[in-house]
């Protein structure tokens, strides 16, 4: 008896405890109409804290209001997207489970991670920042001209930084490399930020990230600027007006703009009407403040493309980055095992 | 004397476990074109090979100490096994491997998760006889029902 | 000038309203940081959707005090269960279970009290006091050092084991590193022993096998004996250690704070790595090393006061450099960044006072999780007094649901009750579970950063030995080793040398 009425206190001690630490439930809508009461759960394919991680929470907060309903974030990091992927497929598709992902997703089938291609989803793509190629700031090399010319005296010998094969940065060096015949020492790192400390620490000799991630660097002058990935000349607060990588290397403009896309996904076959509703919040959320404030802050571009335009643009994408990776024997499976043709 | 007999066949199980993945890693990614770039040394394979010998000279290391320690099997030995085998604690804790199997392996998934953790508190409880037949429904109910709210509500994870 | 500025930040938080969030904010992280499976991670990028519509100071008082909460909390479990609640408390376990089984439980979450409060606060003191200096010194490691590191630390997993052979430890910790290595490649996004599974292709999460390796053998180990006695030898008495016995212990709790903080200001090297590193120092150092896991206080007290100095630690490179130190910090960072905060080189330009803020909210949170933790520590005993026949399947149920909402797989929940059922027969034939973990924390490391550094430096490997801090890890290692006479038969008795 004793030993009972403890459990209970403490159940009910616990219990309080955590009601005081989080917000109350909000109040769904009528039962038949969706996205009633039920939470939508974004399933980010990205550790917390990453840019994926962040444009989706932020997303989730004005979604909240725009559909009013719950909307709470997970991070599902790991198999190259696969698992969350995995997570979302697996769902009913009653629209309560979203993707939270960016272009990476698209190399998902040939990294044998998940079987499902740009057909199979439903795109809303929110924002994506810039690439920029930096040196360290006691780096030899003040242009890109100078950068080049080093790079093409020694081949093989300048180390580059960016994150592993899947991601965009990865994808603009590989490019890089194939397409104008840059033969640099490319070192794969787990992400962004520890891209830019191996440039810090004199690891590598150059880094390829993006502007949000690089912006404090850069602004503080530890990084310096050589290039923006883009095929036209861009200009930031407190840095700039940065060439772009076009400019000494015609040969990339069949190629770019590669841009990131973040943004989340739905199974193409959810219901059509719930797929419209959220179609409509999104919109009107890209018109948010708190989204064009998110845009600044991290220093990118908003898009807001969703629907056959997303689709569009992602099924180019796929079909050019599968068959990059499957050209440099990156990839496990041929692009043509799931019906993605060669650009 | 049991602990060095149950390590002489450990050593040895873990030293074929070392050999396996050994010749496992020998197909991991050495022939990538990256690696082929930038060195062998560089390739996926290259740690798991290394851990694998290791795991495999510790393994053989094991076994040849067990056995210079009497761990070396006599034909009575089997017989002994069996006794010990048949021991109530061992029993116990059979009991409480298969109930764990039960839940993780046959309810989750199968039925909400709550369900389940109700029906693997009250078979735990009563097969282990912790208290009276009242007092588990009641426990199990509460802390299944509890730890559901507070992981799905609060925590907001979406619970299996 | 900037002590001034510090106390009058400090000041300005001793209000009722803040006081009353630091409460709350430490006591959920408290529980979180309890319960296996949750991290603090987790419950900071929970918190950032939640305190998005706070003001910038409430938001950032949530945010710390959960971290603050949440690195010390992991030390209940780990004590009272030798389930350690989160990984960085894998450590304070090998000396806190001892403790509690001789019935010292309650005295050994004074230990780790009196150590987080120390830790926390000798990593904020550095944090204010050093922080350009350390996040330059930190930037000198690079992949080369990085992979010594992890060397470094597999050597060690021969010498936290206690019961048997040393050569157990390293038999674990290499199984850890070969586990550790199923699952994506980071570097080429190539599968390893996966067998065509995409559920393999994930890996062997660390939150999970430590769950299992823990939790699974505590729960059948307890059932194995049949009389319903209670689990922890409940206690009563005194739970602070006297002042007598913290004065001996201060040099050793600063060298730990020393050691906590600068490993976790270096670039993706958290708390869990911290607690060991702390752990090992302390246990090379000590005067007693024989009593290290078997039921040390000095060791309860290194483990904790490494892995909450490494909060002070870790926040110098994300404030500095925009760089996160550890897991924690990468969702901070972001929270910040939501908060219209931008950390990085510019922010002791743009808001010299910044720093001095987080210092005073980290002094308050420390303070604040120390009385919880204190209170906290009688309710536990009480609640641990329960019957082991009801208790134990009810740590069953959050051992899976804790494998299970990391990442919401029941493959997770799988994987730990399949390891942890292999290792309840590899603990009854007395191998340690801890270097598992370690090799699943460090196997990472070393693939990672020794394939790196090799590409990096061509494939030589003379920077292993001519960079200063390589050339430092390059000398422990050896020294650890030994080479005064032949090393190969020194290694052999060491491997199998008869401890107690």
């Amino acid at each position: 008896m004793k030993t009972l009425s403890h459990y209970i206190v403490i159940t009910t001690l616990f219990i309080g405890l955590f009601l005081g630490g989080c917000d109350s439930e909000p109040n769904g809508r009528d039962a038949g109409e969706w996205p009633g009461r039920k939470t939508i759960n974004v399933a980010v394919f990205a550790s917390p804290g990453g840019s994926t991680d962040l444009a989706n929470r932020t997303m989730a907060n004005v979604m909240e209001r725009e559909l009013g309903a719950t909307i709470s974030v997970l991070n599902i990091p790991g198999a190259q997207g696969g698992s969350a992927a995995n997570h979302v497929w697996n769902a009913r598709r009653d629209g309560h489970t979203w993707f939270g992902m960016s272009e990476g997703a698209l190399a998902m089938p040939v990294f044998g991670a998940h079987s499902t291609t740009s057909r199979d989803w439903h795109y809303f793509l929110i924002c994506g920042t810039p690439g920029i190629l930096s040196v360290p700031a006691d780096s030899p090399y003040h242009t890109l001209e100078e950068l080049i010319a080093a790079i093409r005296d020694r081949p093989n010998q300048i180390r580059m930084a960016s994150a592993f094969p899947g991601t965009v940065w990865h994808e603009q060096y590989l490019v890089m490399s194939k397409a104008a015949g840059l033969q640099v020492r490319w070192i794969s790192y787990p992400g962004s930020h520890p891209s830019q400390v191996a440039a810090l620490s004199g690891e590598v000799d150059v880094v390829l990230t993006g502007l949000g991630e690089q912006v404090e660097l850069l602004r503080s002058g530890h990084l310096r600027p050589l290039a923006v990935m883009e095929t036209e000349p861009r200009r930031y607060e407190g840095i700039g007006e940065l060439p772009p990588i076009s400019g000494p290397l015609p040969e990339l403009k069949d190629h770019f703009p590669l841009r990131q896309y973040i943004g989340f996904a739905l199974p193409a076959d959810t219901p059509a009407e719930i797929l419209e509703t959220i179609e409509g919040a999104f919109k009107r959320a890209m018109d948010s403040d708190e989204i064009r404030q998110f845009g600044e802050a991290s220093h990118s571009e908003l898009f807001g493309y969703s629907g056959e335009e997303a689709s569009a643009l992602f099924a180019e994408r796929e079909s050019r980055l599968t068959w990059l990776l499957y050209d440099e024997q990156l990839a496990r499976h041929s692009p043509e095992r799931y019906g993605i043709a060669r650009p | 004397m049991w602990l060095r007999k149950a390590d002489f066949i450990t050593g040895i199980m873990l030293a074929a476990l070392g050999l396996a993945a050994f010749a496992l890693s020998l197909k991991l990614g050495w022939d990538l074109s990256v690696v082929q770039r930038d060195g062998w040394y560089t390739a996926p394979g290259l740690v798991p090979a290394a851990a694998a010998i290791v795991l495999f000279l510790l393994g053989s290391a094991l076994s040849f100490h067990a056995f210079q320690e009497g761990g070396a099997w006599k034909h009575e030995d089997f017989s002994r096994l069996k006794a010990a085998i048949a021991d109530p604690a061992s029993g116990r804790s059979a009991l409480a491997a298969l109930l764990l199997m039960v839940y993780v392996f046959g309810l989750l998934g199968r039925v909400h998760f709550i369900l389940a953790s109700f029906l693997f508190l009250v078979a735990f409880m009563f097969l282990f006889k912790a208290t009276a037949w009242w007092k588990i429904l009641s426990i199990s109910a509460i802390v299944s029902t509890a730890i559901g709210i507070v992981f799905e509500h609060l925590a907001r994870i979406p619970l299996p | 000038m900037e002590i001034v500025t510090f106390f009058k930040e400090v000041l300005a938080l001793l209000t009722p309203m803040t006081l009353l969030i630091f409460a709350g904010a430490t006591v959920l992280g408290i529980l979180v940081g309890a319960l296996p499976g949750l991290t603090a991670t987790l419950a900071i990028a929970l918190l950032t959707g939640v305190t998005y519509g706070l003001d910038t100071q409430a938001a950032l008082i949530v945010l710390l005090g959960i971290y603050v909460g949440a690195i010390y909390g992991g030390s209940f479990t780990a004590i009272m269960l030798n389930i350690p609640g989160t990984a960085s408390a894998a450590a304070t376990a090998m000396d806190g279970y001892p403790l509690a089984l001789k019935g010292e439980g309650g005295r050994a979450k004074g230990y780790a009290t009196v150590g987080s409060l120390m830790g926390t606060i000798f990593g904020l003191i550095i944090l204010m006091a050093l922080a350009p200096w350390i996040s330059r010194l930190a930037l000198r490691f690079t992949a080369v050092e990085f992979s010594l590191l992890a060397l470094f630390g597999i050597l060690i997993c021969g010498s936290i084991t206690s019961q048997d052979w040393p050569i157990k430890g390293w038999i674990a910790g290499v199984l850890g590193i070969l586990l550790s290595t199923v699952g994506i490649d980071p570097l080429h996004g190539y599968a390893r022993f996966t067998f065509e599974t995409p559920m393999l292709l994930t890996g062997i999460a660390l939150v999970p096998a430590m769950i299992g390796v823990f939790g699974i053998p505590q729960i059948i180990r307890t059932m194995k004996t049949p009389d319903a006695k209670h689990v922890v030898i409940a206690e009563s008495g005194r739970i602070l250690p006297t002042w007598k016995d913290f004065k001996k212990l201060i040099p050793a709790s600063l060298r730990s704070g020393a050691v906590g903080t600068s490993i976790g200001a270096i670039p993706g090297v958290g708390e869990d790595i911290a607690s060991w590193g702390s752990y090992g120092v302390a246990r090379k150092l000590s005067k007693h090393p024989e009593e290290f896991g078997k039921g040390s206080y000095e060791g309860v007290l290194a483990a904790e006061t490494g892995n909450n100095a490494a909060i002070g630690g870790a926040l110098i490179p994300l404030l500095t450099l925009a760089v996160p130190g550890s897991p924690p910090t990468a969702v901070l960072l972001g929270a910040l960044w939501l908060h219209g905060i931008r950390p990085g080189p510019m922010l002791a330009v743009e808001s010299p006072g910044f720093i001095y803020q987080i210092g005073a909210m980290l002094l308050v949170a420390a303070c604040i999780m120390s009385a919880w933790g204190l209170l906290l520590t009688r309710v536990v005993a009480k609640a641990l007094s329960i019957p082991r026949g009801i208790f134990m399947p009810i740590i069953a149920v959050l051992c899976v649901i804790g494998a299970y909402s990391l990442n919401l797989s029941l493959f997770d929940v799988w994987i730990m009750l399949g390891i942890g059922l292999i290792y309840y027969l590899l603990t009854e034939m007395k191998y340690p579970a801890a270097p598992l973990i370690l090799g699943l924390i460090l196997g990472p490391l070393l693939d990672e950063n020794l394939r790196r550094a090799l590409t990096v430096h061509d494939g030589s490997l003379l920077p292993f030995m001519t960079r200063p801090f390589a050339l430092l890890f390059l000398l422990a290692i050896i020294i650890s080793l030994g080479s005064r006479t032949s090393w190969w038969k020194r290694l052999r008795d060491y491997a199998f040398r008869r401890s107690g």
